[in-house]
């Protein structure tokens, strides 16, 4: 089988677009959940924990139509059993 | 006022606190038994364009890169909000033992990661025969090249985990902090089969390392 070296090290990350595209992917899809916590919601969609991509088109899809904030004196949910 | 966290840290880490972070709000700690949790309390939270998103989404990386250089990091993911102060030490005394363990278990490692890919995942195929036999394939392929690249790694790593993604295969090695440089050498003299493509980052914090009850999936 033929071999080559299409080997990419990423090793000055956020230098460029496809490393940019891994610290987000991390910092949005890895690490802990806390359940109870509060939800940000944007365009009447709960987006708690949701892939990147979700999150920008929920993004965009809010700002056809308004501005949205998260209200600061919202009350957490309750957690899950 | 929403706080958010960043991570959980020990109590004894030897890192200076970053001085700010998401929306350039300060960083705070919460300190609860063994364990620290940083967080900033941020009175205005907004994300109404993609662009907000992804700033404020590089601060909050840059946060924990910056503890990562010296200390094992436990991070939540982006955006976690939270209402009080007492709901945080709530949840830090609630897991304090899981995660208590998982930095003692993580110690010093970091983890490093492998994109393994195929150009034929993302190709279609004439008919079901051939995109059955391209599959076969290219997945006979991923998995050589990872075992390569676990083999490569050799004795860098602690651990080493494989999970299968739409375009391939994901890869990650739990390494000494030290180690990090050594192990981008390794990989970069790697050999991949046609159309294979790896690439490497890191370091991250060792999420795929903590168990499933120290990250509440």
């Amino acid at each position: 089988m033929p071999e080559n070296n299409n080997v990419v090290v990423l090793d000055r990350l956020g230098d460029d677009e496809v490393s940019l595209l891994e610290i987000l992917d991390h910092v949005v899809n890895a690490g802990v959940v806390i359940h109870g916590s509060l939800v940000i919601s944007l365009a009447g969609v709960d987006l708690l924990y949701v892939g990147l991509n979700v999150v920008l088109t929920a993004v965009e899809t809010a700002l056809q139509h308004m501005r949205y904030d998260v209200p600061t004196a919202a009350k957490p949910r309750r957690a899950l059993p | 006022m929403p706080l958010l966290p960043y991570c959980i840290i020990p109590a004894d880490a030897e890192a200076d606190l970053p001085a700010v972070g998401v929306r350039e709000s300060a960083v705070e700690v919460l300190a609860v038994d063994r364990l620290r949790c940083l967080y900033s309390v941020l009175p205005d939270f907004s994300l109404v364009s993609a662009p907000d998103l992804q700033r404020e989404a590089l601060r909050f990386d840059a946060v924990i890169r910056e503890l990562l250089a010296k200390t094992a990091v436990i991070p939540f993911r982006f955006p976690t909000l939270l209402g009080t102060a007492d709901e945080l030490r709530g949840f830090m005394a609630e897991h304090l033992h899981q995660y208590s363990a998982a930095i003692k278990r993580l110690a010093d490692g970091v983890q490093m990661e492998l994109r393994i890919e195929h150009a034929s995942f993302a190709t279609a195929a004439d008919s079901g025969a051939a995109y059955l036999q391209a599959r076969a394939t290219a997945t006979r392929a991923l998995s050589q090249t990872a075992e390569h690249a676990r083999a490569a790694a050799g004795g860098l790593m602690r651990e080493w985990l494989t999970r299968n993604t739409a375009r391939g295969l994901r890869c990650y090695a739990l390494v000494p902090r030290e180690l990090t440089a050594e192990f981008q050498t390794r990989m970069r003299s790697l050999s991949t089969p046609e159309g294979v493509t790896i690439v490497v980052s890191g370091p991250w914090p060792a999420a795929e390392f903590l168990d499933d009850t120290a990250q509440h999936r």
